[in-house]
């Protein structure tokens, strides 16, 4: 699994530090389901997408990927197979644009997380559409659209937040700007 | 192979001021899409059902009921007001259901897990079952 440790990172630190991201990414997965009985049909606000964002810039893309694929797993095992494969296109689509955006650019964490989001929603429409034989299910697209705008924020903001207590968990190499707590 | 390095610092910003140009693009299109769309619509004749790609029925809005057809599993189909919604789905997520009433043209309401769509259309064009001379 070397290639998949950040470098410093003992392998049982990496083993609990993904162990919890995942485990995170499973709750949220869950409470995401019980926000999106509030919400219009079909609407989620893609909280377990948080997880995998902060994984990308702490704990680098194939470690991000490899929870990508879990968490698309576990929507195959608890929302059945159709849910499964919209998962999968859309988060494989987010992934991407995702990596690009953190890997290439500046960009905001507000702006990567919104093209992120309305890009699974399209991954997941384009799924669907494959499913269905038809692409009438573009007619969502409008809705999709403004509600991955509005979640995109509420997840850029979160992870924004989140990110410097993740990086304290993350072996500290070069330039740190986050001082190591001590308890004696 | 190589172990790799990650940035230990979050230099990134939260937002910048440019991203509110695109922001609003992605948020006023679908708006403008909409509102355009709901102006403009005709209110639908007939609605297709369609199952996995292949019609299954057409109901005219007109002729108020409650449909099922064996091929779209537990859903039902109720006509009433000019317009047709989902009233029942065994679907887990209910966006069928979700889509509420449709009734102007190209309204669409569609249930993925069961393969099901349903489009409002206008004018029946293939009504005319023969033309004599």
């Amino acid at each position: 699994m070397a290639g998949l440790r950040p470098e410093g990172m003992s392998y049982s630190r990496y083993t609990a530090v993904m162990g919890i991201l995942f485990a995170a990414a499973a709750v949220l997965n869950v409470l995401d389901s019980v926000f999106s009985a509030f919400l219009p049909a079909g609407i989620r606000i893609g909280l377990s997408n948080i997880v995998i964002m902060t994984a990308m810039l702490s704990m680098g893309l194939p470690s991000a990927f490899l929870l990508t694929v879990l968490k698309v797993l576990l929507v195959l095992v608890t929302r059945g197979f159709t849910a499964g494969m919209m998962s999968l296109c859309g988060s494989l689509a987010a992934f991407a644009v995702t990596a690009l955006l953190f890997g290439k650019t500046k960009a905001s964490y507000i702006l990567v997380s919104v093209l992120g989001a309305v890009c699974h929603s399209f991954g997941q429409l384009a799924a669907a559409a494959l499913m269905m034989k038809t692409a009438s299910v573009f007619a969502y697209g409008t809705l999709l659209t403004v509600s991955s705008v509005i979640a995109g924020v509420c997840t850029g903001t979160a992870m924004k937040i989140i990110m410097p207590n993740i990086i304290r968990i993350i072996p500290t190499k070069g330039k740190v700007h986050i001082q190591e707590e001590r308890y004696e | 192979m190589k172990d790799h390095t990650v940035k230990n610092t979050d230099e990134r910003k939260l937002f910048r001021p440019s991203d509110m140009i695109l922001i609003v693009i992605l948020l006023a299109a679908p708006i403008i899409y909409f509102l355009a769309a709901e102006a403009s619509g005709n209110n639908g004749t007939y609605a297709e059902i369609s199952h996995d790609g292949e019609i299954i029925a057409s109901v005219a809005l007109d002729t108020d009921g409650v449909y099922s057809y064996p091929s779209a599993g537990e859903m039902e189909f109720t006509v009433a007001d000019g317009g047709i919604r989902v009233s029942k789905s065994d679907c887990p997520d209910k966006v069928c259901m979700g889509a509420g009433k449709l009734c102007r043209v190209g309204d669409t309401a569609v249930c993925v897990p069961n393969r099901v769509v349903v489009t409002v259309h206008g004018e029946r064009g293939g009504d005319v079952d023969g033309v004599v001379r």
